[in-house]
Formats: C-alpha cells, sequence, structure tokens
C-alpha cells in the first residue's frame, strides 16, 4: 500500500490501524538494526520502537509540532536519541565498554537532550501501567474515570464498594512500588 | 515520588484525611520539598494515566506489536528476568513436569470433542457423571477442599455434578490461543440473586460463552464479547456449570461455577 506523507502523519494522530501497521512494518527494521549494531538486542529494540512512537504521537498532539522532515526520520531520531540516553547510562555504569561502541553514536551524544525527562517519564508511567495484571488496569482505569466505588464494584463482580476501594488501593500501590523501583526512574532521579 | 509517602498523598488526594489531619498534610506539603515533590510526582502520574488518547495509543501500539512480533514487549522486570533465567527456566520445567506426570483419573483424551459434546453426541448418563467436591479439587489445584467445602451446595443433589466428560477440562487454556480468566475464579460460588460478572484476556475479539449444565447441555449461550460478559441474576438455574468459552470454532477456556439456590 502506498501512502502519502499526509496521510501517514494525519493516519498516526489518528491511531489509524492501517497506518500504525505501516509504520511498524516500514520504520522499525531501520531502529531495530540501529539498535543491534549499537550493543542492543531484538527486546531493546522493540522498547526503544515503542516508547519512541508514543513520544513522537505525545508530541505531534499535545506541541502541534510541524514535521520539517519526513514521519520515520523523525521516528528513527527520536529512537536513536532514547537509545543514546541508555547506552550513556550504561557506559557510565560500566556496564559495556567504551570500545564497544561505533564511533558515530558517541560523537552524537549530546542530541540525546532532544528527549526531555517528562516524555520519558509518561513512557515510564505508561510501561509499568500496562504491566499490571488485567484486573489492575481495569479497577485503575474505573478510577481514574472517576468511577464511583460502587459502580466499580458491581462492574467488576465485587462484593462492595470497600472492597473495590481496598483493591484499587493495592494496585496503585504496585504500580508505585514497580516505577519506584524501576533502574529508568532512579536514572531519572538521578539526571 | 518516595514510597513513605504515597499513603498520605493518595488518602489526602481523595479526601480522605480529617480536617485536623489534612491541615497537618497542608503545611507539611508546603514545608517539606520532599514530600511537594513526592505529591506533584502523584498527581503527575494520574494525570499520564488518565490520559486516555495517549494511553490508547499505547495500548493499540502494544497489540499491533505483539501480533507481528510474536511476542510482548519485555517488561520492567527484565532485567532480573535475564539475571535469573537460568532459576526460572528450572522452575517452568519442573511445573510443567509436575503437571503432565500427576496422576489425572479417568483420561478423557479417547472421549467426544467437549466442544461438540452437548449437539454431536448423547448426553453423558447420570452414572458418568462424577462429585464436584472431588473432581474440581483433583483437576484444578486452584481452590482448597477447605474453601469448596466450606460454600459448597447439596453434592448429592444431581443439578450440582458435572458430566465426566468435562472432567479433565476445568481449568484448562490453551497454548495457541492467549486467553486468561480474570473473574469468577475458579469454582466460585454464586447466589441466585447474584448477576455473574466475567472478564477476560484474549487475543481473539469475538469469544463466546456456552454454560453447560449438569446434563451436558448448553444452558446459556452468549456472545459474541470482546473481553467482558454480564449474567444478570437469574440467567442460571441453581446447579452446577461448567463455562466454555470458545472463539466460535475452538475452546479457549474452562471455569466451574456453582449457583445456590435461595
Amino acid at each position: 500500500m502506498n501512502y502519502s506523507e499526509k496521510d501517514i502523519v494525519d493516519g498516526f494522530k489518528k491511531q489509524d490501524r492501517d497506518i500504525l501497521n505501516f509504520v511498524m512494518d516500514e520504520y522499525y527494521p531501520f531502529v531495530r538494526s540501529f539498535v543491534v549494531k549499537n550493543n542492543g538486542n531484538e527486546d531493546d529494540a522493540l522498547s526503544v520502537f515503542l516508547e519512541g512512537l508514543t513520544i513522537t504521537f505525545h508530541r505531534l498532539r499535545d506541541e502541534d509540532l510541524r514535521l520539517t522532515c519526513k514521519l520515520n526520520t523523525f521516528i528513527f531520531s527520536v529512537c536513536k536519541n532514547l537509545w543514546l540516553k541508555t547506552i550513556t547510562y550504561k557506559l557510565k555504569r560500566k556496564e559495556i565498554l567504551y570500545g564497544s561502541l561505533e564511533p558515530f553514536l558517541v560523537e552524537e551524544e549530546d542530541q540525546a537532550e532532544n528527549i526531555g525527562k517528562e516524555e520519558l517519564k509518561i513512557t515510564l508511567f505508561q510501561r509499568h501501567f500496562m504491566d499490571l495484571p488485567a484486573i489492575c488496569k481495569k479497577i485503575l482505569t474505573l478510577f481514574l474515570e472517576k468511577t464511583p466505588y460502587q459502580e466499580i464494584a458491581g462492574s467488576m463482580g465485587m462484593k462492595n464498594p470497600q472492597y473495590a476501594r481496598k483493591k484499587k488501593y493495592r494496585c496503585l500501590q504496585r504500580l508505585i512500588q514497580n516505577i519506584l523501583k524501576d533502574p529508568d526512574y532512579k536514572r531519572l532521579k538521578e539526571d | 515520588m518516595k514510597g513513605k509517602y504515597w499513603e498520605i498523598i493518595q488518602k489526602y488526594h481523595e479526601g480522605e484525611l480529617g480536617p485536623k489531619e489534612k491541615e497537618t498534610f497542608e503545611y507539611q506539603l508546603k514545608h517539606d520539598r520532599a514530600l511537594a515533590r513526592s505529591y506533584r510526582e502523584y498527581r503527575r502520574l494520574l494525570e499520564v494515566l488518565s490520559d486516555a488518547e495517549l494511553m490508547a495509543f499505547r495500548q493499540n501500539a502494544e497489540e499491533l506489536m505483539q501480533r507481528k512480533y510474536g511476542k510482548k514487549r519485555p517488561g520492567g522486570s527484565r532485567n532480573l528476568f535475564y539475571a535469573y533465567w537460568p532459576a526460572a527456566a528450572a522452575f517452568i520445567i519442573v511445573a510443567v513436569l509436575i503437571f503432565f506426570l500427576r496422576d489425572r483419573p479417568g483420561d478423557e483424551t479417547a472421549g467426544p470433542d467437549p466442544l461438540a459434546a452437548d449437539s454431536l453426541h448423547p448426553k453423558p448418563a447420570m452414572q458418568d457423571t462424577f462429585s464436584l467436591a472431588e473432581g474440581v479439587l483433583q483437576d484444578t489445584g486452584v481452590t482448597s477442599r477447605k474453601e469448596v467445602l466450606a460454600s459448597a451446595p447439596d453434592f448429592s443433589d444431581p443439578a450440582y455434578q458435572i458430566p465426566a466428560i468435562y472432567r479433565g477440562m476445568i481449568g484448562n487454556v490453551y497454548r495457541n490461543n492467549f486467553f486468561r480468566l480474570d473473574t469468577p475464579r475458579d469454582s466460585a460460588v454464586f447466589e441466585l440473586h447474584d448477576d455473574l460478572v466475567l472478564h477476560w484476556e484474549s487475543q481473539k475479539h469475538a469469544v463466546y460463552l456456552d454454560a453447560i449444565d449438569h446434563s451436558g447441555t448448553v444452558a446459556l449461550r452468549e456472545g459474541p464479547c470482546r473481553d467482558s460478559l454480564r449474567l444478570p441474576a437469574g440467567s442460571l438455574a441453581p446447579g452446577a456449570y461448567v463455562l466454555r468459552f470458545h472463539d466460535g470454532e475452538a475452546p479457549l477456556g474452562w471455569r466451574v461455577v456453582f449457583v445456590l439456590r435461595d
């Protein structure tokens, strides 16, 4: 399928399933290749790509970003910067050796500043939310939609509103604890 | 965000603090920088998670990625998993061995296809049924004997027996079709006036439910549904039911529930 650049950007903003499919098929191989060549593996590449897409979506929507380049160039650049941040951190902690990196990667280190802490936090919060058990995701979603506990209990088949409240409390506690334990979150605080 | 603050922050945020506690908290919020930072962070977290459009984008992207690349994005605990993968692998192998080698009386493999049983095969005779109190405990390993017996109805009543051909299916899910039932838990007990609410996660967009009664008849069929279903009170007569989830062609998972008499 051939899409114009405008179709791709508009479809991406509207979360059009076909466009998202297209973006994954066409753009992911470049990100994968870059990450794998630079001390990463397939899982790292998938994580970086997913977070890169989220940040791109956020920027296009909230900042009404006018792209001066093609969407694929922009997404690749965001993903590259995300991976640079990870690499820089690993270098600091001596988890990887300086000599094992490709020269251009180290030269472009300052570009990593393009992605702000806030954006990194958004993806981190989302990642931990997505990792919660389905029942927690559901109850927290209802809570965030300001659904009364009575209704939450009814729709989730729980005994009473008190139980729904307790369950929500535990789910939120679990989410926060997972975030606090995440090395990426600690890293954000250190930076 | 600091772990020690989160409880009080949550209470404050939800308006659960008394007037005195609230006043103290607000005073601390002004003077304790760490607390103020944690509070801002907590609000930011809720703000991010309340952004339905952004969350939907992430969810869609993750689902697509999982479909395309056949695996879920590695979670936050991936580093731990890599660190302990040999132990995790050994544990999984042992668990699988225990699962397959344990004593499973009454092998059903030679029996009829349980998905088609109600329509294509004669109903099983009552002597083929077994006591649920024994069967569920042997087959699922989910519910303790004490728990079942404490809430169990009169098992001598034929309505609380389930056909033998379904016995081996209880609690099963199939590896080729990801399906996880969140509620109800296996062998859950419902009052006649309770609504029965079911929630699940599945790769399938259209999931059907068959509630099969003690005689092997599909007493109720619902669907297609995406990920949840509510059966209003009275949909099922008192008795034991095997809940069979399927996609119209193949079974996805099985559960047993009891509906009590009033």
